[in-house]
């Protein structure tokens, strides 16, 4: 036993020149982890109040980014969008029930479809000429070379179809107008990136007509703020004025006017006589959301399709 | 008694080669015995149904809107093709499909749409207080009535719950 007490001595007593030891106090365990930490959380809740008070996710900023001049801002808010438009209402109805953002996303499908349009004749007639001066040379020119001119507009008809896929997303229908119009395009040089514009645009006008029956589960202070805010833009003669009266008829707050008011019944038999087939079998999945005089005639019509008519395929390489 | 180490081991062999027999058998027995029951459920093969002709997305599609609205004008002759598999495969075989999805699967989801505006259809009538049979239903009935009796669960499922509706 003597021999381990010279042990248990030395290592109480500290070493010669070194300051005793003695264990930390709560005091300074406190002052170590557990203050450091409040100031970390301190400044992170800050940080949050800070990124939430300024916070740019809201319809204003993503109108603005698409209307950038650059396109990777364009093509980045468009994804954004995109994604934000797929979720479900609860995360998603701040932009799928606001009138005004289904407005403006309309006026950037007007705005796109006048560009394409104009794009569409300047490549038409650039191919002309390299077509006449290839057959006045002899050359037989390959399909692939003439879809190479086309891709040159690929991007613009992709930010129509983005535009229209967005405004099918919406509870409020201020796109059927603009969805009716490409849908009934049938006469365009470019028949491959037309046939697939229009399917579609018929596409979205279908998950529109579901969208739109929706709107009536919305809150009924949702449904309130849009109706008003339809309704202040109803008047007048604009195309602005026109696509607000269009959804305020299928949102069951009938406007003063009819002027400029697009019956989708309408659309959809007179799309029933195209003679894609695909776009045919389209118009009758779609009548299965929207109503009108002429939905239950162009059923009867198509359900005794004889396929006539061409079935263009359209790959995601086209 | 002279014991022989090797008679253990044979007899053990020969009753391993009979329990090989057996199972080889019982493997044989059952690849080669087909359908259990009597009558096969689907005895009409997918081979020999020619597809319908051009235009049947276009009637499929039609004649389902048609009958989810509980409309009068229903084609029943469209019908009895919807609810028909083996030419619903057939005219799904003739389509491009991918690796996900076969003709077979694409057709009895098919069906399965069918079935289920079929029952949409009755429901609807009921509820305008009409029940009768219109001419060329009885044949989609005796069609459901097959497909009820399909090997398939989802089949059979969705046909009788649609045999459910019927007025009958």
């Amino acid at each position: 036993m003597s021999s381990g007490e010279p042990a248990a001595s030395n290592r109480s007593a500290p070493a010669p020149g070194l300051p005793p030891v003695q264990p930390p106090s709560g005091r300074f365990i406190v002052q170590l982890f557990v203050v450091p930490g409040l100031i970390v959380l301190a400044v992170v809740l800050v940080l949050m109040a800070i990124a939430y008070s300024t916070s740019q996710n809201t319809p204003d900023y993503y109108l603005n980014r698409l209307d950038s001049e650059n396109a990777d801002i364009r093509w980045r808010a468009a994804s954004d969008l995109a994604q934000i438009l797929k979720r479900p209402d609860s995360g998603s109805l701040r932009w799928k029930a606001d009138a005004h953002f289904a407005l403006e996303l309309a006026e950037r499908l007007r705005k796109s479809l006048d560009e394409l349009a104009q794009a569409e004749k300047e490549v038409d007639a650039k191919l002309t000429a390299h077509l006449a001066e290839m057959k006045n040379k002899g050359i037989a020119v390959p399909p692939a070379d003439i879809d190479v001119h086309w891709r040159k507009i690929a991007a613009l008809r992709n930010h129509v179809s983005f535009l229209a896929s967005a405004l099918g997303d919406l509870h409020v229908p201020a796109g059927v107008p603009l969805l009716a119009e490409i849908c009934l395009a049938d006469k365009s040089p470019d028949i491959k990136g037309n046939t697939l514009q229009r399917r579609k645009a018929l596409w979205s006008l279908a998950n529109l007509g579901a969208n739109t029956r929706g709107f009536a589960k919305l809150p009924s202070d949702k449904q309130a703020e849009a109706l008003e805010a339809l309704k202040a833009e109803a008047s007048g003669a604009t195309l602005r004025a026109g696509w607000a009266r269009t959804a305020l008829y299928y949102l069951g707050s009938p406007p003063d006017s009819s002027d400029g008011v697009v019956h989708v019944d309408a659309v959809l038999a007179r799309c029933a006589e195209a003679e894609d087939r695909f776009l045919r079998e389209q118009v009758a999945q779609a009548c299965n959301f929207w109503d009108g005089p002429l939905i239950e005639p162009t059923l009867v019509k198509l359900q005794q399709d004889d396929g006539h008519g061409t079935l263009i395929h359209v790959t995601e390489q086209d | 008694m002279v014991n022989d180490p090797d008679a253990g081991l044979v007899k053990r062999g020969f009753v391993l080669l009979g329990v090989m027999v057996l199972l080889g058998a019982t493997v044989l027995f059952i690849i080669y015995q087909g359908p259990r029951g009597g009558t096969p459920i689907e005895p009409t093969r997918v081979e020999d149904v020619p597809p319908s002709s051009p235009g049947w997305e276009i009637r499929v599609n039609a004649a389902a809107a048609l009958a989810r609205r509980g409309s009068d004008q229903v084609s029943w002759s469209v019908f009895r093709e919807m609810v028909d598999l083996p030419r619903m495969t057939a005219n799904c075989r003739e389509q491009y499909h991918d690796a996900q999805e076969t003709a077979e699967v694409s057709a009895r989801d098919l069906v399965v749409y069918s079935l289920k505006a079929l029952a949409q259809w009755h429901e609807k009538q009921r509820e305008t207080g009409k029940s009768d049979v219109p001419s060329g239903l009885s044949a989609v009935y005796a069609a459901v009535d097959r497909v009820a009796e399909s090997a398939d669960p989802i089949l059979s499922e969705q046909a009788k719950k649609t045999q459910a509706t019927f007025f009958r």
